[in-house]
């Protein structure tokens, strides 16, 4: 990471009229990595593959590739090429006359052409489909012509628009996997566009989290998840139960000591410090965190028992490092290698614990409405400011 | 008991099934008789061997009038004028089509709506009122045809007036065609490196073809036949085969008008053909 990086984006906003669909984005991206946008639709992460692309210009900033500066150059004069989300493959060239045609703009010898023609698609197992016209192909073979169009020029950098959401479920599982090894045969950088956090997670060596044309935070998948930025950010990437803080106690004096954090549902919690985000203790006084911050847990750290795990202790009475919380049973939902539990509480939305199949089963046999408790260790816990929850 | 309720339920008839009522099946019939019998009796009556006049009785079998209209030197010079006029129009049209097409689907400027509709006034025009306002005009720029100028330049008042109504129709459907173009189609080009002349040569004129195919032949047949706005702008040494075709009617009604309209219709039915092939060659590829 501290070689200079590939794509140098500074401080880049993109306006239309008063909206701001891009607001002092500053981003690095290093060469050879899988680099995401995500964001949910309308976030400017399209604007701003728009703009690497050369189809928008930047209303302020800087975009550097190779430390070169990229605005000046018109589309078709950039080393970079883009995997369009309707693959755009041209409907009345055959497959090998759309792969070629990037070369022919070019003007490679023919004799060149013809060869590395046949290696991109051999790249893209697309070798006995040469002569077929894009009507005769289906959607994932079309996005395969696609990708053999932009490969062949061998890019510096190649963009990828929602690469996956036109294939149905199984063909993007396996496509994900597909991508990750090409990019790693040929060793380009990748950018790729997507609402899909899964998608991200699962391909990606980094992602940036956009939304309303501010950037979130940039980090790898495991970073992402386990210590995100904000409550928007965690509920992103995953699913989060959210518990408003009412009151914080830090010592100001030493960093390390337990948090006791108050939530109206939880009660008073003792909580290791590192379930902090990073940005609580940097932009935000101790003072401020009431109200606008959140205490939020996922739903593999939630265990559910049939029986208060403190018999001695108060209903929602939460101790020993762990919270508590009483509810009543709700819906299960099968989920193959493990089911998914709704409980249902008062005031306040359901929790969703991931749990066995087993203990489904169990749960399952006393019936739904039930009184159950849900349970948690605080150090699973985010304490995480919340600008701006989705509603 | 099972069995007479399918069937009952089979034999319901849909309001719009024409193939099953007889009431619609009737209708059917007289369109199709009232289209296509005057046609049939033109051309089999182009075989009539009547000598003069009527040309309503049949009189035994013959082709001396196909003959005889190919020897027939002023319908001869008709018909080539009407052609030259035809494919002279069709091209200016397709290519002014083209562009005003494009301009209207590309482009925002002012007064964008006034101009689109001014674009289409020829359409709904009366064409009496095209005709006699393109009359005075060309007899007011002294533009008339001069046998003297060399051809087609002696045909030239008819042929504008013939592309003024026929590229509204070619630009009306070139730019249906365009609706279903993808953009995204021509920025995957640009960002492959073509330039935007050859994202419009290599990307969106072969998209357009279809577009262009029909726009030809729409105003290809509205040139051949049309006889008001011609009559208006035809000096007396520039006939076309319609206007020609009128006055000969007015003086009798012969096989041998017949058998030039045969031949005009079969003219027609080519072109159709080979233009419909085109089209159906591209609609595949979509």
């Amino acid at each position: 990471m501290s070689e200079a990086p590939i794509v140098s984006i500074k401080n880049l906003s993109k306006y239309f009229g008063r909206f701001a669909a891009l607001e002092n984005v500053s981003l690095d991206i290093q060469a050879g990595e899988i680099f995401a946008l995500l964001g949910p639709s309308g976030c400017g992460k399209s604007t701003l593959l728009r703009i690497i692309s050369g189809f928008e210009t930047p209303s302020e900033g800087e975009l550097l590739l190779d430390g070169e500066d990229l605005i000046p150059l018109k589309p078709n004069k950039r080393p970079i090429n883009m995997v369009f989300q309707s693959y755009a493959v041209f409907p009345h060239m055959s497959v090998e006359d759309n792969v070629a045609y990037g070369l022919k703009m070019e003007a490679v010898a023919s004799k060149d052409i013809k060869q590395r023609v046949a290696e991109s698609l051999a790249q893209v197992h697309l070798t006995d489909f040469s002569h077929r016209k894009p009507h005769q192909l289906s959607g994932g073979q079309r996005q395969r012509v696609a990708l053999a169009r932009v490969l062949v020029k061998k890019p510096r950098l190649l963009l990828l628009d929602e690469p996956l959401s036109a294939l149905d479920a199984k063909l993007r599982d396996a496509m994900r996997l597909e991508l990750v090894k090409l990019q790693e045969a040929v060793g380009i950088t990748f950018v790729i566009v997507t609402h899909d956090q899964s998608e991200a997670m699962a391909m990606a060596d980094r992602i940036a989290v956009l939304s309303e044309g501010k950037l979130r935070q940039v980090a790898t998948p495991a970073e992402l998840y386990q210590r995100p930025v904000d409550a928007f950010v965690a509920d992103f990437v995953g699913t989060i139960h959210a518990f408003d803080v009412v009151s914080v106690s830090i010592s100001e004096s030493d960093i390390n000591k337990p948090l006791t954090i108050t939530t109206n549902e939880l009660g008073e919690l003792v909580c290791p410090p590192s379930i902090a985000a990073d940005s609580i203790f940097i932009d935000q006084g101790v003072s401020q965190l009431a109200g606008q911050s959140v205490l939020a847990v996922r739903p593999e750290h939630i265990e559910l028992h049939l029986e208060a795990p403190h018999n001695n202790a108060a209903i929602n009475q939460s101790s020993h490092g762990r919270a508590q919380l009483m509810g009543r049973l709700g819906d299960i939902a099968f989920q193959g290698q493990h089911s998914i539990v709704e409980v249902m509480l008062d005031g306040r939305d359901s929790l969703t614990a991931i749990v066995s199949n087993t203990v489904a089963q169990t749960l399952h046999q006393s019936g739904h409405g039930s009184p159950i408790w849900a349970s948690w260790s605080t150090a699973n816990m985010l304490l995480l400011p919340n600008h701006a929850l989705p509603a | 008991m099972a069995m007479d309720k399918v069937k009952r339920h089979r034999n319901k008839r849909k309001p719009f099934e024409y193939s099953r009522k007889w009431s619609l099946r009737s209708v059917f019939l007289m369109a199709t008789v009232f289209l296509y019998v005057p046609i049939v009796v033109l051309i089999l009556f182009s075989f009539n061997n009547s000598r003069r006049g009527g040309n309503v009785i049949w009189k035994g079998f013959t082709t001396k009038y196909y003959d005889k209209a190919f020897h027939n030197e002023d319908l001869m010079l008709a018909f080539g004028n009407t052609l030259t006029i035809a494919v002279i129009a069709t091209i200016v049209s397709v290519i002014l089509g083209t562009f005003t097409a494009i301009l209207l689907w590309r482009f925002r400027f002012p007064l964008k709506p006034l101009f689109e509709g001014l674009v289409s006034l020829p359409i709904v025009i009366p064409e009496i009122c095209m005709g006699v306002s393109l009359a005075l005009f060309f007899t007011k720029m002294g533009w008339l045809g001069n046998t003297s100028d060399v051809w087609p330049f002696n045909l030239v008042n008819i042929i504008i007036a013939h592309i003024t109504f026929c590229f509204p129709f070619a630009a009306m459907v070139i730019r249906t065609r365009l609706q279903s173009f993808n953009r995204e189609m021509e920025e995957a080009a640009l960002d492959l490196g073509a330039t935007e002349f050859q994202v419009f040569k290599d990307i969106l004129l072969p998209h357009l073809k279809p577009g262009l195919v029909a726009g030809a032949l729409l105003s290809f047949t509205l040139s051949l036949d049309d006889f008001i706005v011609t009559f208006f702008t035809s000096g007396p040494n520039t006939v076309t085969f319609p206007v020609k075709i009128y006055s000969m009617v007015r003086f009798s009604v012969t096989p041998e008008i017949n058998a030039a309209s045969t031949v005009l219709i079969l003219l027609t039915l080519v072109l159709t053909f080979f233009a419909l092939r085109v089209q159906r060659n591209s609609d595949v590829v979509e």
